[in-house]
């Protein structure tokens, strides 16, 4: 009954676990096969975390557990990353015990580095949409809270927009002064609605249906590689239902990143307008803002608000049951080791006709 | 209060006397880079991981961490961030768009040989212990102070 809620599980067995299987040796192989020279040119890491979370109630839908009171999920995330002369290559490949997940590889891209800062890649990505799905990746030690905003989630964590797209992705910077101004146009395939949550497309196993999805996005920093950052972002395409019918999709965003000493703020808002076939089109806003302050050395509190305005008559919301429409958490994370991170979260999460109190704890950690 | 005074320059000669004046300073072995110019904004992007052309060859930039003071000396002057702050930010920056962290150097005598034997490579180190080597070139200095 719980997989029902969970469409997006891509269970390893048969031609599929081979097919992993071998693209991940394949990769292990390359990043320990001897380098052409002795600089190293390839990184290989792990980031394994383990989750825990405790909820006030069991949250069900239609009498059907959709999210469970006390859960425990281990999961590591492995991350390959090398370069032969211009051309370079991503891979991330994600496996966790959570039917919600699964293992698959989560990004696996091509890339030729152009002249004057551009790279041209091709393969599955993180579709440019914003600040935190281009900063974060599924390593979850990077990320200072344990859950990411709604607005944002996964697609199978109960997202509600293309977080992957396998197609190709043209990026750049451009500095001016002590300024950077930098640049993201993405054009592949998205996720198909299939059930109650969004599909990613399996580029291994490329059996769903997904069409075109069009994202730019357009980011400003005062300080070249520095952390203050600001942006905006737009996307379109077309979100394909198991159903019948299609939902065409639009989105603009603005996001900010802005660190001053110990305090770190990060937000965005976008509106979202989605249009099912044979229906009017609804419009909504969804947006999130995060604290966090660096009490000492080892210690950072943190705090997230999110909240949507408009959503309750979009149909295409009332079909993603988990999608976080507003949600107020709190933490603390301290880092045990250089490499090493516990997090605590506390959280008030409404969804749709629903809401949830709950705790979570996690350890993460990256290896080398 | 005359004998105040110079108890307190008498203090304050000994103090300078006991202080070492020492020169943090970017070297290379590579003969054809000895004579490029590097500023410090080409510095921290070379060791931010952005590409650092010279003499139509990208420059490999190794990190010195054999002497702790050395290293904050460094990241203070020319990265501008706190060491656990630039780690995070080499991990970050590969876990996104790939790529490799500089490579990273705890032996002095280790440095000094990838130096040697890597083409096109570039550190930092005090200017003392690039003297011990002929071999190196200073391609320039990056800070000079007072150590007591």
């Amino acid at each position: 009954m719980y997989e029902h809620f969970r469409p997006t599980v891509q269970r390893l067995g048969g031609a599929s676990a081979w097919r992993h299987a071998s693209v991940l040796l394949l990769l292990v192989l390359m990043v320990n096969s001897p380098p052409v020279s002795a600089v190293p040119k390839g990184e290989f890491l792990v980031f394994p975390n383990i989750n825990t979370i405790s909820r006030k109630d069991e949250l069900t839908l239609n009498g059907q557990k959709i999210l469970p009171q006390e859960h425990t999920d281990p999961s590591v995330d492995f991350f390959f990353s090398r370069d032969f002369e211009r051309l370079r290559v991503i891979a991330e490949f994600f496996t966790s015990s959570s039917d919600d997940h699964g293992a698959h590889f989560e990004r696996l891209q091509l890339g030729w580095r152009l002249p004057r800062n551009m790279n041209l890649w091709g393969g599955r990505f993180h579709n440019p949409l914003g600040y935190w799905n281009t900063q974060y990746h599924h390593g979850s030690y990077l990320e200072t809270a344990i859950t990411r905003p709604g607005t944002v989630a996964y697609e199978s964590s109960g997202g509600i927009l293309p977080m992957h797209l396998a197609g190709l992705l043209l990026e750049g910077s451009v500095t001016r002064g002590e300024a950077m101004f930098g640049y993201d146009l993405a054009v592949g395939l998205g996720p198909g609605l299939s059930g109650a949550a969004l599909e990613e497309l399996n580029i291994l196993n490329p059996d769903s249906r997904s069409e075109p999805v069009l994202t730019l996005r357009l980011n400003y920093s005062p300080l070249e590689d520095g952390p203050t950052q600001y942006g905006l972002s737009f996307s379109r395409g077309t979100i394909p239902d198991n159903l019948g019918g299609d939902i065409r999709q639009e989105t603009m965003g603005a996001h900010a990143n802005w660190e001053t000493g110990r305090l770190r703020l990060l937000g965005a808002l976008y509106t979202i307008r989605n249009e099912i076939t044979g229906s009017d089109d609804r419009s909504f806003a969804s947006g999130y803002l995060q604290a966090e302050w660096a009490l000492a050395l080892r210690w950072t509190l943190f705090s997230r608000l999110e909240d949507s305005r408009g959503e309750k008559d979009d149909g295409f919301l009332a079909r993603i049951p988990l999608f976080v429409r507003a949600r107020q958490l709190g933490g603390i994370r301290f880092e045990l080791t250089d490499r090493q991170a516990l997090k605590l979260e506390f959280s008030n999460t409404r969804y749709l006709g629903h809401h949830s109190e709950a705790v979570r704890f996690q350890w993460s950690a990256v290896f080398p | 209060m005359k004998r105040f005074l110079l108890l307190a320059l008498l203090l304050a000669c000994c103090s300078v006397s006991q202080a070492e004046i020492r020169r943090l300073v970017m070297v290379t072995a590579t003969p054809e880079l000895a004579e490029i110019r590097l500023s410090p904004r080409d510095i921290r992007k070379l060791y931010l991981g952005r590409a650092i052309i010279r003499n139509d060859r990208r420059l490999i930039p190794l990190i010195n961490r054999s002497d702790p003071l050395l290293y904050q000396i460094f990241l203070q002057k020319s990265v501008l961030m706190s060491s656990n702050s630039y780690e995070r930010f080499l991990l970050a920056k590969v876990f996104r768009s790939g790529g490799s962290r500089p490579q990273r150097y705890d032996s002095l005598q280790q440095l000094i040989q990838a130096l040697l034997h890597r083409p096109h490579t570039v550190s930092y180190m005090w200017a003392v212990n690039a003297r011990d080597e002929p071999r190196l070139r200073i391609i320039t200095e990056i800070w000079r102070g007072n150590i007591r």
